[in-house]
């Protein structure tokens, strides 16, 4: 499945002005592309993924396209590890069994290191793991669209060069597509061959 | 450190409740106050022995358990109904707000003339009275709590495409239940004082029900051990929801998913 994006629009209201985030853009990911995503902070990265993942007017998420945040906390804090995975299978797919949903929880946090975190709670966990956690939900719902807001941006290095690993290997085995936003020009070069450069705050790539 | 400290703390609590038990007994038996005055702990525990094997107490432990729960309930139907509206619809959020400001502040006993015009002295007025306690507290938490849950859930929950009931029921209050389990603590607190002050007016005017008709039928016949033994089980079952069952309700969720909240 391909983005396609053209001729993009969206601005704010900020104390009675007016603000453009993202002006006329247009932007292609094609199926199985790793993209990345550069730019400093403020200039409507962070809106061009969520207009990707359907959560602008208009739009329309949907699992297939799932959004990872930069906040550590994306994993429902009431569940465990595994049972957040297992939950979001069963919303997922119907009809999937208990020990069937049991089953493919494991796989996917075995995907991703973490199989034997199965029953800990987010808050037992690091933010690298939790990150982790939280990709481990999108391969167990079986999203194709990986969308990538900076979720390793508060990581050690020794981290980061892990998840950086796990993450090119999870798009190679499982042909993916990954729009990876970031802000470090070495975290977009050591991830992905295509880097895509926002160059003002007004979204102009 | 916490845990040490927190243990201390109880032995000395305990240490405190055996000081007055002890003072208790021996001003009753060696004080020169009249039984009539205050029993020793012996009579206490006999009438409350007493009470209990020929079911009286029993029953009204019942009965005023059993209209508190309905009341409560109820009360908690209301509050989720309009908090949930609240949230999505304006005109609700400021009904919700005039309706809290209004009847918040306002003690069920000032409410009881009134009740008993509209509702008579039976069991709908009881249940009025513990409605209006207990509604405004649950409410008012759980609107704060639904205001509180972090966009970033709301939006997986959209993200992984769950229908409204399961955006409610797993995101929605399951990231507001510290708020909602304190405002039932909190409504349990109003409701209990407001339902054993209502069964003794109404136990003056003819209804004969409740731990608090218990305690008015004791001093119409001047038992001041049964007025005692009425007292205990009021602080024994306020004790017991407040602190034990709410707290337990607590440990096993919202601590177990975040130690550090508060």
């Amino acid at each position: 499945m391909d983005i396609r994006l053209k001729d993009v629009n969206i601005s704010f209201e900020h104390q009675g002005e007016i603000l453009d985030v993202l002006r006329n853009l247009s932007i292609e990911v094609k199926a199985g592309e790793f993209v990345a995503i550069l730019g400093p902070s403020g200039c409507g990265k962070t809106t061009l993924l969520k207009v990707m993942a359907g959560f602008h007017e208009g739009g329309t998420p949907r699992k297939e396209i799932f959004m990872i945040h930069q906040d550590f906390n994306q994993l429902f804090p009431w569940r465990t590890l595994g049972d957040n995975l297992h939950y979001a299978i069963r919303k997922a797919k119907k009809g999937v069994t208990a020990s069937e949903g049991k089953r493919k929880a494991r796989e996917a946090l075995e995907a991703v290191g973490l199989a034997e975190f199965y029953h800990y709670f987010p808050h037992q966990l690091s933010g690298g793991m939790k990150q982790r956690g939280a990709l481990a939900r999108a391969l167990a719902m079986e999203s194709r669209i990986l969308l990538m807001d900076e979720p390793f941006s508060s990581l050690d290095r020794e981290s980061k060069e892990g998840a950086y690993q796990l993450l090119k290997k999870l798009w190679k085995e499982r042909n993916l597509t990954v729009v990876f936003v970031t802000h470090d020009l070495e975290e977009a070069r050591a991830l992905s061959g295509k880097i895509i450069y926002f160059e003002d705050i007004n979204g102009k790539i | 450190m916490k845990s040490k400290t927190s243990k201390k703390e109880k032995w000395i609590m305990g240490f405190w409740v055996v000081f007055f038990l002890a003072l208790w007994q021996i001003s009753a038996t060696w004080g020169g106050v009249s039984s009539l005055v205050l029993p020793s702990l012996g009579e206490v525990g006999v009438t409350l022995v007493d009470s209990l094997l020929n079911g009286d107490l029993l029953y009204q432990i019942y009965y005023s358990l059993k209209v508190i729960v309905m009341g409560m309930v109820i009360a908690t139907l209301l509050a989720l109904v309009l908090s949930l509206a609240a949230q999505r619809y304006l005109l609700i959020a400021g009904l919700g707000k005039v309706l809290a400001l209004v009847g918040h502040p306002l003690p069920a006993l000032a409410l009881l003339p009134l009740i008993i015009v509209w509702f008579g002295t039976g069991d709908a007025s009881i249940i009025a009275i513990i409605v209006h306690s207990a509604l405004w507290p649950i409410m008012i938490n759980l609107t704060e709590g639904f205001s509180a849950v972090p966009p970033i859930y709301l939006e997986i929950g959209r993200n992984m495409e769950l229908n409204s009931w399961a955006m409610t029921w797993e995101i929605r209050m399951k990231s507001a239940l510290g708020y909602f389990i304190s405002g039932l603590r909190i409504a349990f607190a109003r409701s209990w004082r407001a339902l054993i002050g209502a069964e003794m007016v109404f136990g003056a005017i003819g209804l004969k029900g409740g731990i608090g008709w218990y305690i008015f039928k004791q001093r119409t016949f001047m038992n001041t051990s049964g007025l005692f033994v009425g007292i205990l089980v009021v602080i024994a079952i306020g004790f017991l929801v407040e602190t034990i069952m709410f707290r337990w309700w607590e440990r096993k969720t919202v601590r177990k998913w975040n130690p550090t909240a508060q």
